[in-house]
């Protein structure tokens, strides 16, 4: 491996101390001698030599591999080793031998840089990037990874400045704009961040595929703004971009858009998941295997919808908003601070007292305008509608009122025609939960729901905090064949109100 | 004299060729004994009786333009073809007549065959046209030396006469179809090419068109309809030709061509006057290309105009003095005088040559050494895998501006281990810029087939050894490692390489077409047995190759009394028992 490194001292014959002049009035001498004609491999050494020692970094970079190259080869691949094991702390050791023995080796020194972030040695990182972008004031990546490091360090002000800078010396690459971008955003500066982007997509003189990345930014930034009217036009400048390109490249931008919906449907932002979904599916088509969590996703944005109106419909009993809430619940798998099967059970228990007719009314009417609950608590509420009709059955007078009512009921407010449609959907296949192949399994939950009481009053959910791995599912809170036995069971039972629904 | 020996070079340009022989060490211009000048015509014909005639010869002899070949030079490594009569020449092949026309001029002063010369090309010539131009020698029966740019050996030619000058050197050198503009660094002899660029498309030839298009046009505004036909045309090529070089020493010049075309019944004629002032506004466009391209070199070598000590201008087309003024105004330095802008070039090629054969000595005082270098970047088309992409990326193999010659290895592997075949494709970074896209195929490309599968699912490396030779020649050789044996390929040409078969037919046709020089044909016969005779080792050998060599001489000064005296010795030595 360690091929004996050619002395390009003896070579020219001259000393290591020798000035530039010195050097080439050698190399000239040398080259009179040998010839391209006489020794063409000798005159390439030659060559090569002056080359290396008219280029001051250069020299130095040679004297220091002549001089120590075994020792800072073996330190090196100790430190590769330990960045191999991610154990960075261990890595920092030998990069730092390394620059003692060859201060000029900026390589290594951006390594020693980054192993130190890694590390979380983020004000060690910063110093030695500082350094660095001394030696090298026009050097774009120092920048970059200074700005990266600083805004870490919650020096913002420095941080963005270092942005600047990288995307100042850029040369053409649009990474530094895209960083500056990201940052101006996470800082809630979003039309600045959007002009970065611009800069980014222009950065090469030139609007091509090679923008994609930069393009790919925007919906983060519009995300982070609440700017959710221009996602759609995300994707549009997108599908514009990728006119006549790879397929494979739309659906990649496809799978960007998805992967932003999945991280909204863990922090409980069904309706945002939903509008980068529909992006998504303007670029390339959702792929067979995420059929399943595109349903979900829908199916989730359309109850939160519904719990919303549903709050404040008159025309449907607490009980059954509260059956329905708490198959939501399940479904949607939401922290709640109150026992749901305990909840459950009393919304049961006031339906006995209620109404019989009112009841088969009121699954009816949860059934037209509530489509997306319906399909959740479907088994119960036909469950509710076969005991309320053999009530109503044996009571003629019940049954005459509820011809009555029928008559005098107009469609409520959602059995719209979209909404139609979004219900045969929805009750198409059952919801599965298949989620992208990009989604973790840690999910998030959102503060409403931990500081109210049903996630329904809270149709703009908060930013994501942490939440239990497994999500709770509809069939764990409620398994299938107990629900009839519940029923009866609690027929008798006394009816709490429930004030919040 | 021993004729290996001999240092011989020659300058084989778009309109004129030089052949120059070093002499105790200084390069001498060989004349042509027929017209006394050393300055001979790059063009090849066919007389009335179908015979070939070349050089000055050539352009007295021919007229029907269908019969005469001019400036083959621009299409050297292209597929473009020329008709001489019913022949059908490639490039190299009207470029290997005209060697062997400058091989005769030399052998009849040096009254011993050129067997090989260092031969000029321009710095911008790639590496097709090199080829081309070696095969050009290897059908003219010359051996390559090597070949050096243009501009390098005029800076050559200024260096031994300056051996002890240190400090930088720019060559302007506008020749009849190029201009190559060089900046060179001269140190304790060495002269050192710092950066080439050139246009391809720019010189004399193309100021002779600006005219002729300029005569052309006013004789059509005089004479509405009237069309000339192809053999006028020749003749106002060769008018506009005199009339340019007319406008370098007076302030106005006519451009007249009798019997020019057919104008309503009558035969019209063309005259028009040119003032050096309507000249001089007409090449305009021309010259400002020409300082651009100064620019661009001093660009490439990151000097600016401050920086030059010495200005060289060389080449036909600096004799204008429009175009002299506009580079020394532009540069802020006076040329240099002492250097002949026509020989220049063709003297540092004999240099070249004493240097490569030892007749000149680079070690010993006041003589130079030539470190010439590349100019562009040449790499191979590799797949670039990152994470998850993979994307065809050009990989460098040779900076721009390297001093040459360049070896380098590097290591690549393949993509597959189950991979049976590679191919590799050598660009040229002509824009510079190291984007695929933006990198043109030199043509050059191999492959390798048949590579057994790799065991462990870790695919072969491959050695890609590159050299770059002071020819401007690539090699690529290709390993697929630990294969057992390796396995090599050498890259090849593929679209215009030929085959030997072909190479053999078109030496034969070359020769052929040669052979029918006049006075070489009717002595054909008797040249072939005395070569047979020298080669059978006859005893008066010595005696024998100098007499044909001097047939030769007269054959090519046209010398008829001559011939037939020559012929009487030779047929006398070869009949004595």
């Amino acid at each position: 491996m360690t091929e004996r490194v050619l002395d390009y001292f003896e070579l020219l014959g001259v000393d290591r101390t020798a000035s530039p002049d010195e050097i080439k009035r050698a190399w000239a001498r040398q080259v009179r001698i040998h010839t391209p004609d006489k020794d063409p491999k000798r005159n390439h050494e030659l060559n090569q030599a002056k080359a290396t020692l008219l280029d001051p970094k250069a020299r130095k970079a040679y004297e220091a591999t002549l001089d120590y190259g075994e020792e800072i080869e073996d330190l090196l691949a100790e430190a590769e080793a330990a960045i191999k094991a991610e154990e960075w702390d261990d890595a920092v050791g030998p990069l730092k031998e390394v620059l003692a023995l060859y201060p000029d080796d900026d390589a290594t020194r951006f390594k020693l840089a980054v192993v130190l972030y890694r590390a979380d040695r983020e004000r060690e990182s910063a110093d030695v990037l500082w350094g660095l972008v001394r030696r090298e004031p026009n050097s774009s990546l120092y920048y970059h990874w200074l700005g990266i490091v600083l805004a870490e360090l919650g020096d913002t002000t420095v941080a963005e400045w270092a942005h600047r800078e990288a995307c100042k010396f850029s040369q053409g690459d649009s990474e530094p704009f895209i960083a500056l971008a990201r940052f101006l955003a996470t800082n809630g500066r979003a039309e600045q961040a959007e002009q970065a982007i611009e800069e980014a997509v222009h950065a090469d003189g030139k609007v091509d595929v090679s923008d994609l990345n930069a393009l790919l930014e925007l919906p983060f930034i519009h995300l982070a703004a609440k700017k959710y009217g221009m996602i759609e036009r995300d994707a549009q400048r997108v599908r514009q971009l990728l006119a006549g390109a790879d397929p494979g490249l739309l659906e990649f931008a496809a799978f960007r858009f998805m992967d932003i919906a999945d991280k909204l449907l863990q922090a409980d932002r069904y309706t945002e998941a939903v509008l980068f979904l529909d992006a998504a599916t303007q670029l390339a088509p959702i792929p067979e295997d995420l059929r399943g969590w595109e349903r979900r996703v829908r199916l989730l944005a359309q109850i939160v919808q519904e719990l919303g109106r549903l709050k404040d419909d008159d025309l449907v009993l607490p009980g059954l908003k509260g059956v329905v809430h708490c198959y939501a619940i399940g479904f949607a798998g939401w922290k709640v601070d109150f026992d749901v099967q305990e909840y459950f059970e009393e919304c049961l228990d006031g339906l006995d007292t209620s109404n019989q007719y009112t009841v088969l009314c009121d699954v009816e009417r949860l059934a037209a305008a509530y489509p997306g609950l319906y399909s959740l608590a479907a088994e119960t509420l036909r469950e509710i509608e076969q005991v309320s009709k053999a009530h109503v059955q044996r009571n003629p007078y019940l049954a005459l009122a509820s011809t009555r009512r029928r008559t005098v009921s107009a469609p409520g407010p959602a059995t719209s025609a979209a909404s139609q449609t979004q219900h045969a959907s929805a009750t198409k296949g059952q919801p599965t939960q298949a989620a992208p192949a990009a989604s973790q399994p840690t999910q998030a939950t959102s503060a409403a729901s931990k500081t109210q009481a049903a996630p329904a009053t809270s149709s703009q959910p908060q930013p994501a905090g942490p939440r239990p791995p497994e999500p709770r599912r509809a069939e764990e809170v409620f398994p299938p064949g107990c629900s009839l036995a519940l029923v009866f069971f609690l027929l008798i039972a006394v009816l709490i109100v429930v004030s919040q629904i | 004299m021993n004729s290996s020996e001999l240092a011989i070079g020659i300058d084989l340009g778009t309109s004129t060729s030089i052949l120059s022989v070093l002499r105790d060490g200084k390069p001498f211009a060989i004349p042509d004994p027929q017209t006394k000048t050393p300055i001979v015509p790059s063009v090849v014909g066919l007389n009335r009786r179908g015979e070939l005639e070349a050089g000055q010869a050539a352009l007295n002899a021919v007229t029907d333009p269908t019969r005469l070949i001019r400036e083959a030079k621009r299409a050297m490594g292209t597929s473009t073809t020329f008709q001489l009569g019913q022949h059908t020449l490639r490039a190299e092949e009207v470029a290997a007549l005209v060697l062997r026309k400058m091989a005769a001029v030399g052998e009849s002063y040096l009254g011993v065959p050129v067997r090989k010369a260092v031969i000029t090309v321009p710095a911008y010539f790639g590496d097709l046209e090199r080829r081309a131009t070696l095969r050009a020698a290897e059908l003219a029966g010359i051996g390559a030396i090597r070949l050096i740019s243009e501009p390098v050996a005029a800076a050559a030619a200024f260096g031994l006469d300056n051996h002890s000058f240190e400090g930088t050197v720019l060559v302007f050198d506008m020749g009849g179809g190029t201009l190559d503009v060089t900046l060179l660094e001269m140190i304790e002899g060495v002269l050192e090419v710092k950066a080439s660029h050139g246009d391809k498309h720019l010189g004399g030839k193309d100021i002779d068109e600006i005219l002729m298009n300029h005569a052309l046009a006013e004789f059509r505004r005089e004479h509405p309809g009237a069309e000339p036909s192809q053999a006028a045309m020749e003749r106002l090529k060769r008018a506009a030709e005199s009339a340019k070089k007319m406008l370098s020493e007076s302030e106005v010049a006519d451009i007249v061509v009798e019997n020019f075309a057919a104008h309503e019944g009558d035969v019209a004629e063309l005259c028009v006057t040119v003032e050096r002032r309507q000249f001089e506004s007409l090449i305009r466009p021309l010259i400002d290309r020409a300082i651009q391209t100064v620019d661009q070199t001093l660009d490439k070598a990151g000097a600016s105009k401050g920086d030059i000590d010495r200005l060289l201008l060389v080449g036909g087309a600096t004799y204008i003095p429009a175009i002299r003024e506009a580079v020394v105004r532009h540069i802020g330095k006076p040329a240099l005088s002492g250097v002949d802008p026509d020989l220049a070039v063709s003297q540092g090629a004999a240099i070249s040559a004493g240097l490569a054969l030892g007749t000149l000595d680079s070690t010993r005082e006041q003589t130079v050494a030539i470190v010439d270098s590349n100019t562009h970047g040449i790499g191979v088309r590799v797949l670039h895998i990152e994470e998850y992409d993979a994307y065809p990326t050009y990989d460098e193999l040779i900076a721009p501006n390297t001093p040459i010659p360049y070896f380098t290895k590097r290591m690549y592997s393949l993509l597959r281990p189950d991979q049976t075949e590679l191919e590799m494709h050598v660009f040229q970074d002509v824009r510079n810029t190291k984007v695929l896209e933006d990198c043109v195929p030199t043509g050059v490309s191999g492959v390798i087939t048949d590579i057994p599968p790799a065991l462990y699912g870790e695919p072969h490396k491959v050695e890609v050894e590159f050299s770059y030779d002071q020819n401007h020649i690539v090699q690529i050789k290709a390993t697929v490692v630990g294969v057992g044996k390796s396995t090599t390929v050498r890259l090849h040409a593929d679209e215009l390489s030929q085959s030997d078969e072909e190479m053999a037919q078109a030496a034969r046709n070359i020769d052929q077409l040669w052979q029918s020089s006049p006075l070489a044909k009717t002595n054909e016969k008797l040249i072939e047995r005395a070569q047979t005779a020298i080669r059978e080792g006859h005893p008066k050998g010595e005696l024998i190759e100098a007499l044909v060599v001097e047939l030769k001489t007269k054959i090519s000064a046209n010398d008829a009394e001559g011939v037939r005296a020559t012929r009487q010795k030779l047929v006398d030595v070869l009949a004595e028992v």
